[in-house]
C-alpha cells in the first residue's frame, strides 16, 4: 500500500503558520486528509482516556494507529485505523481487536495474537505515548504535528524484524497499581556522602553499546581492603573495557585507554585517596567484573583477585605498593564470565581456596539478539533464560601456592547455575564453611560443605532455592548474618523489581523460612531491584540492619512501566527486632540520590567504629557514605575484631566469632570478605554492644583452635592472634 | 453334602480370585513418582512444540509411574527461543503413554504441550499449540518446600504441581 504524504509546512489550516501561495482546492484536500490523520490520532487518545486500565498505550505512524492491548480481567478492544491509497483510491481500514482476560504485550517478535495486529504493532515507531491509570493523556494540537513529511513517505520499514529474537527481563507495568509503599521509620543513624572531598576521580566506564551487550549492564565491582597494613582501608574498583558497536566474536575487549583501568585508590592519613594504580600495576586486563581481597599466600600482605569475562587475575601482593599478576603461575585464569568471586578455605588446611561463580555461556555472537520492543529507543538488556547457565569454579590451594581446578570433583560444578552473587558462612554450626550462591532467574544453590572436599546443592531441600510459592527470582548480591541473634546464620538476597527481596529465617536443621513478608521486607523492596547487599549494624544496637545499592538492569524500564525507575536510591532498612523498617529518607540526603547502583563494599572506612559504605556505579563515579553514627547521643558502643590467623589461613576466614556481651545476649559472625554483588568487604568485625559491655568473645578458628578473651574493651579495634593462644 | 462343599468352595475361591484381580488391577493404577535413575531414564533432553525443539530442564522435570509400565512425564522446557505470546502458555512437555484423567478430565495417550496460567488453570495443549484440556488447580497453601514442578503422591493419584498449585493425575 503507498501512503498518503501530507504537506505538513504548508498546511494552510485557520490559525496555523504556512499555507501561503497555494491554490485554495489543494491546500483544502491537503487540510481534509490531515484531518483524517488527525481524526484517527484523537481516536486513540480517546480509546486511552476512555479505558479503564486495560489499554495502556498508543501509538501512531505512517497513518497507523494501534493499540497495545494489554491482558486483565477487562474486555480490552484495540484500534487499528489504516489510512492510505489502494488502486488509485484513499482507503480507510479498520481492524478492531478484541481480547477477553488474554494477554498480549509489544514485547518479542510476534507478541499479538492478531497476525494483522501483530504485523502493524511491529511497525510502530516514533512516536509513543504512556498515561498512567487515571491520567489523561496528552492530546497534541493539530499545529504542533508530530509528523513530518517522512513519516507518511512509502519507506522500507526503519525497524526490520531482527534475525535473533530473544527475551528481555518484563518491563511491562502490571494490571492493577502497585501497592503503596511501606511507611518509612525514622532512622537513628545518618550517612554522609563524602565522594567529593575523598580525592576519588574514578568513573567507570561500560562502554553502552547499541546492541545492548548484557556484559555492560552488569559491572562493577568494589573492595575495601588495607593492602598496604597502614591500618587504613584502601579502595579497588573494578571497570569496563572498550567495546566496539558491534563487537566481533574474535575480538577481546580493550582496556588500553585509561578510562578503562581498574583502580587501586590508597587512602591517606587524612582520610582522602589517592590513585596508585600504575604504581601498584593494577590496571587490569580485559572487562573485568568482581573482586575478591584475602592473604592467599599467607605473606601478611592482601592480594586480589580479579574476575571478569574472558578471564580472571590473581594479583600477589608484593608487600612494597606493588603487585605481581601470578594468574597462569597459579592457575585460576579460568575463562567465560565470572562475576562474584570469594576466598574460603572450604578444607581447613590453613591454605585458602578460591570459588568463582560463573554467569551464563556468553560472547559477542550470542550476546547480539534483539531483546525488548522492536523499535528505536526500546532495546534492551536480554534475560539470561537466553543463554545456558555457566558452571562454577572452585580451586584448591596446593602446598606451593598454585591451586588444583576441583570444580568437578568436588560437586560444585553444576551447569543449571547463573552464578552472581557468593556468600559464606557454616549455615549449620558444623565448623565447616558452606557456599550459597545467588542465580539470575534460576534456582538458587546452597552447596553444604560435607566435609570431605565436597559440597552437596540442597537448595531445594533447605526451602531457599525459590521464594514461598516455588518461583524462581533473579538473585543478584547475597548478605548472610544472624540478623535475629539465633545463633545460626540467615540469608538475604537482592533481586528485580515485583520480585521483592527474599529473606530467608534459618530454621537451624539447615532449613530455612521465607521471611520476606512477615518481616516487612517485602512491602519495602517490591519496586525496587536490589544488587550490593550487606547486614550491617547500623546503629551498633546488636541487631544487624540491611544495606542496599539499587537501580533497575533495563535502562529503559521507565518507558513501558510507569511504576519503575531505572536509577533508584540506596536503601537502608533499620532492624528493630520484629522486622525491618524502611528508614532511608531520614538517613540522609545520599538516600534520595537515584544510583545506578552495582557492586558494594563494606567497612569502617575512619576507624570509628561505624559501618561505611562504598557503592560502585555502573557508569559513574562511585559513591562513599561514611557513618556518622547515632543522632543522639549517647552513642552506642562497639567493638571491632581484627584477627590473625597463623595455624589457619592468615586472613582468618572462616572463624566463627561470638561475642556476649554483659546482658547475656549473643552474637555470631563468620569472618569473611565475600558477600555482597562483585565485591569485597573490610575483614574486620564490628559488633554493636548498644549499652552493654563484653563480658566473653570467643574464636573457633578454622584449624579447630578455640580462643577465649574476657577482657575486650569497648569501642576499639581488638586484634585477635591465633598464635598467642596457648 | 459333598456337592454342597464343592459349590462353598468354588464361590469362596472366585470370591478370592476376584477380589485379587481388583487388587492387581488397583495396584497397576496405583501412581509412583519417580527420582534419581528412573526419572533421568524417561525425561526427554529436548521436545518439540510449535515448529521447534527446545532443551528440557531435568532439574524442573517430574514422573510417575502407574501400575508396571504406564508412565507420565512432565517437565519445564528453555522457551528462551520462542515467541513471547508462545511463552505466555507454553511451559513444558506433558507426555502420557497410557490414558489418563486430569482433575477428572481424560487425556489420552500422547505429547503435549502444557502450561500454568496465572488464573489457576492447567492447560494442555496439543504440538501445534492449540489448547486441548483446561482444568482448575486447586492453591495448596500447607505446601512446605513449592518448587516450579514436582509431583507428590496422594492416595493412589499423583499431584501435579507448579509452585503451589496442583492438578490431579489419575490413571484411567
Amino acid at each position: 500500500m503507498r501512503l498518503l504524504r501530507p504537506n505538513n509546512s504548508r498546511t494552510g489550516i485557520p490559525g496555523c503558520a504556512g499555507g501561503t501561495g497555494v491554490p485554495g482546492w489543494v491546500v483544502f484536500a491537503q487540510w481534509i486528509r490531515k484531518a483524517i490523520f488527525h481524526l484517527s490520532f484523537l481516536i486513540c487518545h480517546f480509546s486511552l482516556q476512555q479505558d479503564g486500565g486495560g489499554l495502556r498505550t498508543a501509538s501512531f505512524r505512517k497513518g497507523t494507529c494501534a493499540l497495545d492491548v494489554h491482558g486483565g480481567r477487562y474486555l480490552n478492544a484495540a484500534y487499528v485505523l489504516q489510512i492510505g491509497r489502494q488502486a488509485g483510491r484513499s482507503v480507510l481500514r479498520v481492524f478492531l481487536l478484541l481480547a477477553i482476560g488474554s494477554s498480549v504485550g509489544t514485547a518479542g517478535v510476534s507478541p499479538a495474537s492478531s497476525d494483522k495486529f501483530t504485523h502493524l504493532t511491529a511497525k510502530l515507531l516514533a512516536v509513543r505515548h504512556s498515561t498512567k491509570a487515571g491520567e489523561t493523556p496528552a492530546v497534541p494540537v493539530i499545529c504542533a504535528s508530530p509528523f513530518t513529511d517522512n513519516d507518511f513517505a512509502q519507506q522500507p520499514s526503519p525497524s526490520p524484524t531482527p534475525a535473533r529474537i530473544g527475551k528481555s527481563y518484563n518491563s511491562e507495568a502490571p494490571n492493577k497499581k502497585p501497592p503503596p509503599p511501606a511507611p518509612q521509620g525514622q532512622s537513628p543513624v545518618t550517612y554522609s556522602d563524602i565522594t567529593a572531598s575523598t580525592g576519588i576521580s574514578f568513573k567507570r566506564a561500560p562502554s553502552f553499546t547499541s546492541i545492548k551487550y548484557l556484559l555492560e549492564a552488569m559491572g562493577g565491582g568494589v573492595a575495601m581492603f588495607d593492602y598496604d597494613n597502614d591500618g587504613l582501608m584502601d579502595l579497588f574498583f573494578t571497570n569496563g573495557a572498550a567495546l566496539k558497536d558491534p563487537m566481533p566474536k574474535s575480538e577481546a575487549p580493550d582496556k588500553r585507554d585509561p578510562k578503562f583501568w581498574n583502580r587501586l585508590y590508597h587512602q591517606k592519613a587524612d582520610g582522602t585517596f589517592e590513585d596508585v594504580t600504575e604504581t601498584a600495576g593494577l590496571k587490569g586486563s580485559g572487562f573485568s567484573m568482581g573482586v575478591a581481597a584475602a592473604d592467599y599466600d599467607n605473606d601478611r600482605f592482601t592480594d586480589l583477585f580479579v574476575t571478569g569475562y574472558g578471564g580472571n587475575y590473581l594479583y600477589r601482593n608484593n608487600g612494597d605498593g606493588t603487585f605481581t599478576d601470578v594468574t597462569k603461575k597459579t592457575g585460576v585464569g579460568g575463562s567465560g564470565w565470572s562475576t562474584s568471586a570469594a576466598w574460603l578455605d572450604y578444607d581447613r588446611d590453613g591454605r585458602l581456596d578460591l570459588f568463582v561463580g560463573r554467569y551464563v555461556e556468553w560472547d559477542f555472537d550470542a550476546g547480539s539478539v534483539y531483546c525488548g520492543e522492536i523499535r528505536p529507543g526500546y532495546r534492551a538488556y536480554c534475560h539470561p533464560d537466553n543463554f545456558k547457565g555457566a558452571t562454577n569454579l572452585l580451586y584448591h590451594q596446593r602446598a606451593d601456592g598454585s591451586f588444583d581446578d576441583v570444580s568437578a570433583r568436588s560437586g560444585i560444578e553444576e551447569p543449571g547455575g547463573k552464578a552472581l552473587g557468593v556468600g559464606l558462612g557454616d549455615f549449620d554450626n558444623d565448623g565447616l564453611i558452606d557456599i550459597f550462591v545467588a542465580n539470575d532467574s534460576v534456582r538458587q544453590s546452597l552447596y553444604h560443605n560435607k566435609g570431605d572436599g565436597t559440597f552437596e546443592d540442597i537448595a531445594i531441600s533447605s526451602g531457599a532455592g525459590y521464594d514461598e510459592n516455588g518461583k524462581t527470582y533473579a538473585g543478584m548480591g547475597i548478605a548472610t548474618a544472624d540478623y535475629d541473634n539465633d545463633g545460626y546464620l540467615d540469608l538475604f538476597i537482592t533481586t528485580l523489581s515485583n520480585e521483592t527481596y527474599p529473606l530467608y529465617h534459618n530454621d537451624r536443621d539447615l532449613s530455612f523460612t521465607y521471611t520476606t513478608n512477615s518481616a516487612g521486607v517485602g512491602q519495602i523492596t517490591l519496586l525496587y531491584s536490589g544488587w550490593g547487599a550487606h547486614f550491617i549494624d547500623a546503629d551498633n544496637d546488636g541487631l544487624r540492619d540491611l544495606f542496599v545499592a539499587q537501580s533497575h538492569v533495563l535502562d529503559t524500564i521507565e518507558k513501558t512501566n510507569p511504576y519503575l525507575k531505572y536509577k533508584q536510591p540506596p536503601l537502608l532498612m533499620l532492624n528493630t527486632g520484629k522486622g525491618f523498617v524502611n528508614v532511608s529518607t531520614s538517613a540522609g540526603p545520599a538516600f534520595s540520590n537515584a544510583l545506578t547502583g552495582r557492586g558494594a563494599a563494606f567497612g569502617d572506612l575512619n576507624n570509628d567504629g561505624q559501618a561505611d559504605v562504598v557503592i560502585a556505579s555502573l557508569d559513574g563515579p562511585p559513591v562513599v557514605l561514611r557513618s556518622n553514627g547515632l543522632k543522639a547521643a549517647p552513642k552506642n558502643h562497639w567493638l571491632g575484631l581484627s584477627l590473625i590467623g597463623s595455624k589457619s589461613n592468615r586472613s582468618g576466614i572462616g572463624a566463627r566469632v561470638t561475642v556476649t556481651d554483659s546482658l547475656g545476649r549473643k552474637q555470631i559472625f563468620d569472618a569473611n570478605t565475600s558477600g555482597s554483588y562483585l565485591a569485597s568487604n573490610d575483614p574486620r568485625i564490628i559488633v554493636g554492644l548498644g549499652a552493654a559491655s563484653v563480658q566473653k568473645v570467643e574464636v573457633k578458628w578454622p584449624s579447630g583452635v578455640v580462643q577465649v578473651i574476657t577482657e575486650a574493651q569497648l569501642d576499639r579495634y581488638l586484634v585477635v592472634d591465633e598464635a598467642t593462644v596457648r | 453334602m459333598i456337592r454342597g462343599k464343592r459349590i462353598v468352595l468354588t464361590t469362596l475361591a472366585s470370591l478370592l480370585l476376584s477380589f485379587s484381580a481388583a487388587l492387581v488391577a488397583r495396584a497397576q493404577d496405583r501412581g509412583v513418582v519417580l527420582a534419581g535413575a528412573e526419572l533421568t531414564r524417561v525425561v526427554p533432553s529436548s521436545f518439540y512444540f510449535q515448529g521447534q525443539s527446545a532443551p528440557t530442564q531435568i532439574r524442573n522435570s517430574a514422573a510417575a509411574r502407574f501400575g508396571t509400565s504406564r508412565y507420565v512425564i512432565v517437565g519445564m522446557v528453555d522457551t528462551s527461543g520462542y515467541a513471547a505470546d508462545v511463552r505466555a502458555k507454553y511451559e513444558g512437555f506433558f507426555i502420557t503413554d497410557s490414558p489418563i484423567t486430569l482433575n477428572g478430565s481424560e487425556l489420552a495417550v500422547g505429547a503435549y504441550g502444557f502450561g500454568f496460567s496465572n488464573d489457576g488453570k492447567l492447560n494442555i495443549l496439543n504440538l501445534a499449540g492449540k489448547e486441548l484440556l483446561s482444568v482448575s488447580t486447586t492453591n495448596d497453601k500447607s505446601m512446605k518446600r513449592p518448587r516450579p514442578l514436582m509431583m507428590t503422591k496422594a492416595g493412589d493419584a499423583i499431584r501435579l504441581y507448579s509452585g503451589r498449585e496442583y492438578a490431579v493425575i489419575a490413571a484411567k
